[in-house]
């Protein structure tokens, strides 16, 4: 007879450990055992994360080679990756080893490479947005699109702070968009979004769910 | 010798700073290889940077040093953490079996914590907050109590109607499609109202901080062609 029995042990720890952290929110006696297990997913995540890093350089890996017309973009994440992997690691064995905690290197590469192209792609969000919004009421004329419109419009005329520009009206009407109807919908979201979360947490919980692969 | 060597990395870091800013603003053109260089560039440097930053700020601290300079009981702990962290690497081998466990452990407590998160963090406190919209007793002074309550009203009547929005439930009739009652269905366009309102909101929100990061690259552009003497305004 062919018994599986990782799927079993691993819903049997997830439902067990998830338990402990839930009853740990309401019961204050086992505070301190939440914590630990909150210590224990934090260093998982990291190790997880590391575990995504690495399949991310698996993949493209797979990826070089004559047949892929897009392998020399793998290529250069690849080097890219690995080059400030070993900056940052010999960055580290200087601060733990040598005491020189400054990280030069790698904030040197944060601040010059990763740093512009993070703020070049927002910026080039704002052109993508303008021409958005713009052809919003040319897609799709209904009371959403129009309110949605008219919304964008008076909140950002109401947001500008040069002077010719400058309607305190427009101020105010802002003010009150953003702070009751904007409110009242966001709160209509952010409730909504808790009670998918509880929802599917509580899925997991009760081993109906098993991403873990039980 | 230093200071020439601190200028040429500064020199170089700003012109590799103006160099990505261009091939992301190629992109304006239309999907070209300039912009897939800088993207993948950008990805590497991105997912090595987060790595570093996980292991120097959670791994090192909360593993490995109380492994190796912890008390008895620290080096205990740190050993049982251990043990399910190597089984989770092995995700990234053909042996990813022997990782599920570990997974769980993750998944369960990741599920418990969303819970508890929801509850404590976002559904109680967002009830209480509309709740007291609507509260008089909870009126500031400074102004007009009807204005408070008609603001009130409207914030219960948005939270309420978006909710039912994402109400999706029907009756069932046999030999037709299901349907949400008309009720419900004349109760979510207010819905779709406040809705609209809020994405709205955000948008111009968003739309605002990506104005000043455009304005902050153009201005680097500018700072950065000057530097190198091509004057583009006099007075900039």
């Amino acid at each position: 007879m062919n018994i599986k029995l990782n799927a079993p042990v691993s819903t049997a720890i997830a439902i067990g450990v998830g338990i402990i952290v839930l009853a740990g929110y309401f019961i204050p006696s086992i505070t301190n055992i939440r914590f630990a297990l909150l210590r224990t997913g934090l260093v998982l995540a990291a190790v997880a994360l590391l575990v995504g890093i690495i399949n991310l350089l698996t993949v493209h890996f797979k990826k070089l080679g004559p047949d892929n017309e897009n392998s020399g973009y793998s290529l250069i994440l690849i080097i890219a990756l690995l080059l400030t992997l070993v900056i940052g690691i010999i960055d580290m064995v200087q601060s733990y080893m040598f005491g020189q905690s400054n990280f030069q290197m790698t904030n040197w590469i944060f601040t010059n490479i990763q740093l512009p192209i993070e703020t070049s792609l927002l910026a080039v969000t704002a052109v993508s947005l303008t021409y958005a919004a713009a052809s919003i009421l040319r897609k799709r004329m209904d009371l959403f699109s129009i309110t949605f419109f008219f919304v964008i419009l008076l909140v950002l005329l109401g947001s500008f702070s040069i002077p010719p520009a400058t309607l305190p009206f427009l101020h105010i009407i802002r003010d009150w968009i953003v702070r009751v109807p904007a409110l009242g919908g966001a709160r209509g979201l952010l409730l909504g979004i808790a009670l998918g979360t509880i929802t599917t947490g509580i899925r997991i919980l009760m081993g109906t769910d098993r991403p873990y692969g039980g | 010798m230093n200071l020439t060597i601190g200028s040429l990395l500064d020199f170089t870091g700003l012109g590799l700073g103006f160099l990505f800013t261009i091939l992301i603003f190629s992109y304006l053109l239309g999907d070209n290889p300039f912009f897939r260089l800088a993207i993948h560039i950008f990805i590497g440097v991105s997912a090595a940077y987060v790595a570093l930053v996980t292991i120097n700020n959670v791994l090192i601290p909360r593993l490995i040093i109380p492994l190796i300079n912890g008390t008895k009981g620290e080096r205990l702990l740190s050993l049982l953490l251990f043990i399910p962290s190597l089984f989770l690497l092995t995700k990234a081998t053909p042996l990813r079996k022997a990782g599920n466990w570990s997974v769980a452990i993750l998944v369960g407590i990741g599920a418990a914590a969303a819970v508890g998160g929801a509850i404590t963090g976002t559904l109680f406190p967002q009830i209480l907050g509309t709740i007291n919209s609507v509260d008089p007793s909870a009126y500031a002074i400074s102004t007009s109590r009807w204005d408070q309550a008609i603001n009130g009203f409207i914030i219960v009547l948005g939270t309420v109607t978006t909710l039912i929005y994402f109400h999706f439930g029907a009756r069932e009739t046999p030999g037709q499609s299901s349907e949400r009652l008309p009720i419900i269905e004349n109760i979510s366009k207010i819905g779709k109202v406040f809705l609209a309102v809020t994405f709205g909101a955000l948008y111009a929100g968003v739309y605002l901080s990506s104005l000043a990061a455009l304005v902050e690259r153009l201005t680097f552009i500018w700072k950065f062609l000057n530097s190198l003497g091509f004057t583009l305004f006099s007075s900039f």
